[in-house]
């Protein structure tokens, strides 16, 4: 498998620009070409950037017919509340998805596409189980979580037309140093509310883990499902200990201030990370060693000990030091 | 009110701030803005340093020809606004379209740069940003400036910034109220006439002090751009500061003061004045 021609939409965002930065680092990859609303974050020495308006359904399709790709990493979902607040996240996703899907239909060169999903598939709260794994049903019951499902079902229907391998991603919510999330955010407030009726516990994982499974996907040429998480746990109570922040239990009318609050300090609580907080989300993998040979190289609890220590300046020196 | 005089004829208007004897900072605004932007930058320097702020030609009270303008004649006003000042050479400090200009006086004028500070800037025309400043200027024309102002803020403000909306005043207020849509166009198509190829080639010359500052969210210049120029630069060293976007000298002025008075007062102590280090040696 050699010069792949490579798609990867989202790749204006934090985890498009790894996945594309990771891709350009491959011996399959050849010429890679990435959409989206943003630039790319990263110094990509050899990906082709075009930027595309959400909106512009048949600019996207006729971008997409002309470079062919043989590989499409559709990254481009927005996580509500990580740019874009919840109604705009939702109506960007959707409009990048259909034109993305509509033009890989006709795309003849196709072979291996790669969908980035979220285990916020599985739902929370009493209906769902306590670890999701890739054949659990799925019963999404955020905004977020039936983003997700309408572009796996779009996934799914390319596959059945195209009969061609499809793997779609589940990722955990991701950190990372320059990502920006929701739950991130609001795990650095000096103070952060928990749900004061029980500690459910959730998982993350980290934006170099999540880039790599799509690069290993690709590679892999897999098809299904896979979570996409980082092992072990944590819950809200735990991880203020572990930054040192001070914890604010609540509920009931408190709850609802809570959100407003964080809000008002800049970190609004999208209906997935309240739902998170409230009921937890757990998820693990039976696939992602045996279709993608991926194992995660950071705990949950490593990736929220490593969110509190990020630097708020990052600092390079010269390669020459004159000062 | 003091001007220099370009060699071209055209007023450009400054203004110095600050101790006269101590080390001299010059400041260059990026597209559309004016010297006031610099305002949180001035109070912070104004203990330590002479600081000159100046409006570039076609924003705020200096002159608006009509007619085309390019980034080398502004790096020649910026030169004008020294000589005109008194100042044989200053530290400089560009900011978006003004780091572009700081690099050509860097290569230009080397005798008169002490160090150069570079904020969320760039140093070459991506095909993508060629055509978002041309549908601002192409919005300029048609629906004027208040249109810019409004289509620009989601690219100068974070996305958490975005939503408490005051920060955005000091960095479009002077987009969409105070400068004539011709002017605006002109100093896009400064931008987009500029010779990326050849200046990218030249910078591996400028071997001041320098430094690099990039917000890790800002998507009209982002990180990889500052990258590309520190990489271009042996003497640069780069500076992200987080949940910064392009207007991060108000939107975390704090942050960025700190950091620019550290960098500068270690510049200053490495400065050797033009023509001091030959004297000493005969």
């Amino acid at each position: 498998m050699k010069n792949r021609r490579v798609l990867i939409t989202g790749m204006g965002g934090e985890l498009g620009s790894l996945v594309a930065a990771l891709a350009e680092n491959t011996e399959w990859a050849g010429d890679i070409l990435g959409i989206d609303v943003d630039p790319p974050r990263r110094l990509l020495k050899r990906s082709r950037f075009v930027r595309v308006d959400p909106s512009e359904h048949d600019r996207i399709a006729e971008l997409i017919q002309e470079f062919n790709p043989h590989v499409l990493l559709h990254v481009g979902v927005w996580e509500p509340h990580a740019r874009l607040a919840t109604p705009e996240a939702e109506t960007c996703t959707a409009l990048v998805a259909k034109a993305v899907f509509d033009a890989a239909h006709q795309a003849d060169a196709l072979e291996t596409v790669v969908v980035r999903s979220g285990i916020e598939m599985y739902g929370a709260g009493a209906y769902s189980p306590d670890i999701a794994v890739e054949s659990t049903p799925t019963a999404p019951n955020t905004t977020y979580g039936y983003m997700c499902r309408n572009i796996e079902l779009q996934a799914t229907e390319l596959r059945s037309a195209r009969g061609i391998n499809v793997c779609t991603l589940r990722l955990a919510p991701v950190l990372g140093a320059h990502v920006p999330s929701p739950l991130g955010r609001l795990l650095r407030l000096p103070v952060i509310p928990y749900y004061g009726i029980g500690n459910p516990i959730f998982c993350v994982v980290e934006d170099f883990d999540a880039a790599t499974a799509f690069i290993q996907a690709a590679e892999r040429n897999a098809d299904g499902v896979v979570n996409i998480v980082a092992n072990g746990a944590i819950s809200m109570l735990r991880a203020t200990s572990v930054g040192r922040r001070m914890p604010l239990p609540s509920f009931g009318p408190g709850w609802w201030m809570a959100r407003n609050v964080s809000s008002f300090a800049g970190a609004p609580m999208p209906d997935h990370v309240a739902d998170l907080i409230q009921h937890g989300r757990l998820a693990a993998s039976n696939e992602a060693a045996h279709l993608l040979r991926f194992a995660p190289r950071h705990s949950t609890t490593e990736v929220v000990r490593n969110l509190y220590l990020w630097p708020s300046i990052e600092r390079i020196p010269a390669r020459k030091q004159v000062a | 009110m003091p001007y220099a005089v370009a060699a071209d004829g055209i007023r450009i208007h400054y203004e110095v701030t600050g101790i006269t004897k101590r080390a001299p900072v010059l400041l260059v605004q990026g597209l559309g803005g004016e010297k006031n932007s610099w305002n949180l930058q001035r109070a912070a320097l104004a203990l330590r340093h002479r600081t000159v702020a100046f409006d570039n030609r076609g924003a705020g009270k200096s002159d608006k020809p009509d007619g085309s303008y390019d980034l080398e004649q502004m790096a020649d006003d910026a030169v004008a606004v020294l000589d005109a000042a008194g100042i044989e050479s200053a530290h400089v400090v560009g900011l978006s379209m003004g780091g572009a200009i700081s690099q050509i006086i860097a290569l230009k004028h080397p005798n008169r740069v002490r160090s150069l500070t570079l904020v969320a800037t760039a140093c070459r025309n991506h095909q993508w940003r060629a055509d978002l400043l041309q549908s601002w200027a192409d919005m300029a024309t048609s629906d004027g400036m208040g249109s810019v102002g409004k289509e620009a803020a989601r690219w100068m403000i974070g996305p958490r910034s975005f939503r408490r909306i005051l920060p955005a005043l000091g960095s479009i207020g002077p987009l969409q109220l105070f400068n004539p849509a011709n002017a605006f166009v002109s100093q896009v198509q400064a931008i987009l006439t500029t010779d990326d190829r050849s200046l990218n080639a030249e910078l591996s010359n400028i071997e001041c002090p320098t430094m690099v500052v990039v917000g890790n969210q800002d998507i009209l210049t982002p990180r990889g751009d500052a990258e590309e120029i520190a990489s271009l630069i042996p003497t640069a060293e780069l500076v992200i500061i987080s949940g910064g976007a392009h207007g991060l000298h108000i939107e975390h002025a704090t942050t960025f003061n700190r950091i620019l008075l550290e960098f500068l007062s270690r510049a200053e102590k490495v400065f050797v004045p033009h023509g001091h280090a030959a004297a000493v040696a005969v």
